[in-house]
Parts: C-alpha cells; structure tokens; sequence
C-alpha cells in the first residue's frame, strides 16, 4: 500500500513537470544489429524432405546475450515450430546441448558471436538420431549410462551411521561428479561416431571412472572387469574432442587415460 | 472458480454422446471415455470435485502426484493438456458468462443441444487410439530419423584433425613397409638393397630432395606424436592446455626434423 501510495505521488510530480523537461526524455535507441543465425531444421511428420539449414535474421540488440536467448526470440516471435530442449538457462540441466558454430556446447551458456557479416550455424549434437530440428535421440546414451551401474555399492555397509571418507578421497571425486550428462562430450568424440553401438563414450566413462575412484565403493573390481574387452573402453584413442569440448571444463580424457593405466596395473 | 465449476458442468454434458466432429464430444468420448476404460480408477480431471480440480490446478504437483499414485505419469500430461484445451476454449469464445449461468440454472434446462448452440458447431477430427499404441508410433517414426551431421560441421580442431594425421602418417608408412616387404620376398631380386640404391642414385637431385620430405615428414610425425600418446597414457600432461602444448610442440619438431631428414646426406 505505501509502495502504491508513493508511486501515485512520484507520477503526479512528474505530471507537474514542463512539457521542454519531458522532450528531453527520449528513450535510448540502440541501433539496429541484424545477425544471421542458420538452424538445422527437420520434420518427423515430413520425413521424406530431406533436413535443411533454415535462416532466421534477428536484431542482436533486441536479443539476450546467450544462443539460447537467440533461439527462444526466434521461436516466441518468429517460427514456434522450431523445436529445441532447454530447461534451466543457466547450464545445470545439460538440456540445451547443441552444435553452436561447429563447437557442442550447452545454448544457455554460449554468447552470440556479435560478428554481424558472420553467420552463426546451429546443429544438433553431432552423429545422433533425430527426433525434431534441434532435438536428439539420447535413449542409448542414457542406456549406456544405466549400464555401469552408476550408484554406490557396497556388501560392507557400516555398522552405524553413514559411510567415512578422508578429504583426499573425497578430492579424487572433484571434477567428475559435477557432469551433468549434457553428451557434448561423447557426442562430439569421433570415436563415438563411428561405434556408438558399443563405445561407451566420454560421459558415461568418466561416470565409470567416478566410482571406480570413490573409495567407498567396494565394487571397483567388477566394474573395471566390465569395461575390460576391446569396444567399452579401449576405443578412446586420446583424441581429447571431450575435454576440449565440455561447457563445465570437465577432463572427461583425464578419467579415461586413469581407467586405462589402472587396467593395464590390474 | 465459478468458470472451473462451469467448465465441469459443460463437458458433464457430453458424457455418453456420440463421436468426434464436435468440441463436446471431442473431450468427452474421445479423450476421457477412453481414459476411463484404460486407466478404470484413475480420476481425470473430469472426475474431480470442483474443490479438488482448484486444488490441484493451483499445484500442479500435487496434480502430478495423483497420476504418479496411480503409476501413470504420462496421464498428467493428457489430462492438462485437455484442462488447458478446455480453459483456452472458454476463453476464447467469451463464454464465461454465458455457462456460468448455465452452471446455475437446474440441471434439466443444461441440456446438450443448448450447449452445442452455445459452442458452435466447429469440425475437430480426432484419432483415437490406446496408450498401447505408443511404441508403435515412435519405432515407426525411428526408422524415419536421420542421423545428424558430424566430421563436416565440426569445428577443425587440432586435437581430432591431429588423431586423424597420426591414423593416416601410420598407415601410410605401414602400407609401405609392408608392400616394400612383400615386394621383397615375391622378387628379391628387384627389390633387395643394391638395386634400391643403384636405381635412387640415378635420379636427379630435386626428385630426391622432395622423395625424402615426402617419407620423412610423416614419420616425423608420427614418430613424435607416438611419445605424445605415451605421454598420456601414464597420464602425464593429460589436459587440454597440455595436450595443445604438446599438440605444438610436435608439430614444430615434425617440421624440423623433416628439414634435418630432407638435407641428411
């Protein structure tokens, strides 16, 4: 009430105020950035045209700084039937992974190129099925996932209480359990192109990784008997696309190369 | 909450009528009746009493939770999307007015026909199909999917364009080293060491010049970058900033060693 109260008071002031005073309040006009953005479109109910690079022009300036600001402006104001995930904006949920200028990289936390005589071109994560323009097929990653069993697990539970771990153990974890599964990493991973069928790829291995290294889980020797075989594992050939690639600044390579020395120690 | 009273009354009455092609019958028969008969206990939206519909409309989780307690959580989904389909419908035809009188007037006088005048007749053709047939809608429409892009939109980077240099220089040499041999052992007579060189010597300075980059730039390369992947396989510089380090630091080592190679007598 005292809020509306003032309000009234400020606004009658200002009515009072002379008409030269109040030409001079001329909104600031930012001037027009027009920006080219190319967006990879595709149609289930249209499955026989082949998917295009659609173009959208909009103004940078009446635009977020962010590609996922680029992309919901386009899809509020221009074409609705873009269709693309994306949840938290503010690179937590991995939604809104994509191939933003040749690089995966989450929307939410990538800046527009402000480069006007420069296109920005967006596809979906690379090497992936997909389910409409901007969104893809992630049942196997996230199959691949389910499949190192990633929980703790222990047949030694202690007595009372939870589980104890020393502050060095607890520091082994850092920079693997914040992975948010956005499959930049593995879907950026030429390796992971070629035998997605079999190679698990850089997230789910570093996921592998992070209870192998979690030294209240008991099962580390099971889970490494399960990546021991030729396709799991040992197709990672450093190439480093993962670690150059993540929008956390994860090493997904780091983890990998340590689950490799520690086989190769078994 | 008189607009949400009505709205029940409203599809109330389309309850046991007929088929789709109309906005009564639409949520009713087609959507609702068929829920009943797949879920049987699961209360819909339609089913709520008014107090409970507000309830829930004001927390939608808690909404969420009355489908998940009955181990349906796509039906949550379904069962907004009509209460928002409903709410719009309203709205946009301005009937507000118009069905919360009828919401208050006795129950004989709400009578489908009256209702039907209200709405107009407009022409929605609905298919109606089971939960069931879900898995076979979308392994139809995966057959369909195409693969993304890849290796052609990626940025060129050094880290994949290098692994991709270090497969080709070792198959390139490897080809060679064991077609040389082949060769050998098919006709040693052509091919053993004295022939090589005799035939080597003949040719002019410049042919030799640039046969020797040509060998000795790739095994350069691949010789070095092979002490990059040792490298990391003890997980010694196993950082981007490490890898590109390295990256660069074999790449000018490949070219001055091919240089020392090339002018090697």
């Amino acid at each position: 009430m005292q809020s509306v109260i003032s309000a009234a008071r400020s606004s009658t002031k200002r009515s009072f105020s002379t008409s030269a005073r109040r030409w001079q309040a001329v909104p600031q006009q930012k001037p027009v950035l027009i920006k080219e953005f190319k967006i990879y479109r595709w149609n289930p109910d249209e499955p026989e045209k082949k998917p295009e690079l659609q173009s959208y022009k909009i103004d940078l300036n009446q635009t977020g700084p962010m590609v996922l600001d680029a992309l919901i402006k386009i899809k509020n104001e221009m074409d609705p039937t873009l269709t693309f995930r994306r949840s938290c904006r503010e690179g937590i949920c991995g939604s809104c992974a994509m191939n933003i200028d040749g690089q995966n990289t989450l929307a939410c936390l990538c800046r527009i190129d402000r480069n006007e005589s420069k296109n920005t071109k967006i596809y979906p994560l690379p090497h992936m099925y997909i389910v409409k323009d901007l969104v893809p097929d992630m049942t196997q990653f996230y199959k691949q996932y389910k499949s190192i069993q990633p929980w703790l697990q222990n047949d030694n539970p202690p007595e009372k209480g939870e589980f104890l771990q020393s502050p060095e153990d607890r520091k082994k974890l850092d920079g693997m359990y914040e992975c948010i599964l956005c499959a930049c990493c593995s879907t950026s991973c030429p390796s992971y192109w070629w035998n997605q069928d079999e190679y698990l790829g850089p997230a789910t291995l570093m996921q592998a990784y992070r209870w192998i290294a979690d030294s209240r889980d008991s099962h580390g020797a099971e889970r490494k008997e399960r990546l021991q075989n030729e396709m799991s594992l040992y197709r990672c050939h450093t190439i480093f696309n993962c670690s150059r690639t993540c929008p956390k600044g994860l090493n997904p390579a780091a983890a990998i190369a340590k689950i490799k020395l520690e086989l190769a120690a078994d | 909450m008189v607009v949400v009273l009505a709205l029940f009354i409203f599809t109330d009455q389309g309850s046991g009528d007929g088929h789709g092609g109309e906005v009564g019958d639409y949520f009713e028969a087609e959507l609702v009746g068929e829920r009943k008969e797949t879920f049987g206990v699961l209360p819909t939206c339609e089913e709520l009493t008014c107090a409970e519909f507000d309830y829930f409309t004001r927390f939608p989780d808690a909404h969420r939770d009355l489908h998940h307690t009955f181990h349906c959580p796509d039906a949550h989904r379904y069962c907004l999307l009509i209460t928002r389909a409903k709410m719009m419908l309203t709205r946009a035809v301005g009937l507000g007015p118009a069905l919360r009188k009828v919401a208050f007037t006795p129950n004989l006088t709400r009578n489908q026909v009256m209702l039907r005048n209200i709405v107009g007749r407009r022409s929605i053709q609905v298919q109606s199909l089971p939960p069931s047939a879900n898995l076979e809608i979308l392994n139809k429409q995966r057959l369909n999917r195409p693969s993304s892009p890849h290796f052609t939109i990626y940025q060129p980077q050094l880290t994949w364009l290098g692994s991709i240099a270090n497969r080709v220089t070792g198959a390139g040499l490897s080809v060679l080293l064991y077609s040389f041999s082949i060769a050998y052992l098919i006709a040693p007579g052509t091919f053993d060491s004295a022939h090589v060189v005799e035939v080597i010597a003949g040719l002019p300075e410049s042919v030799k010049h640039a046969g020797k980059a040509i060998l000795a730039a790739p095994f350069a390369f691949h010789s070095l970058n092979g002490l990059r992947h040792l490298g990391w396989d003890l997980v010694k510089f196993i950082t981007v900033k490490g890898a590109y380090v390295s990256g660069y630091i074999v790449l000018g080592a490949t070219a001055v060693s091919t240089v020392a190679l090339t002018l090697w007598k």
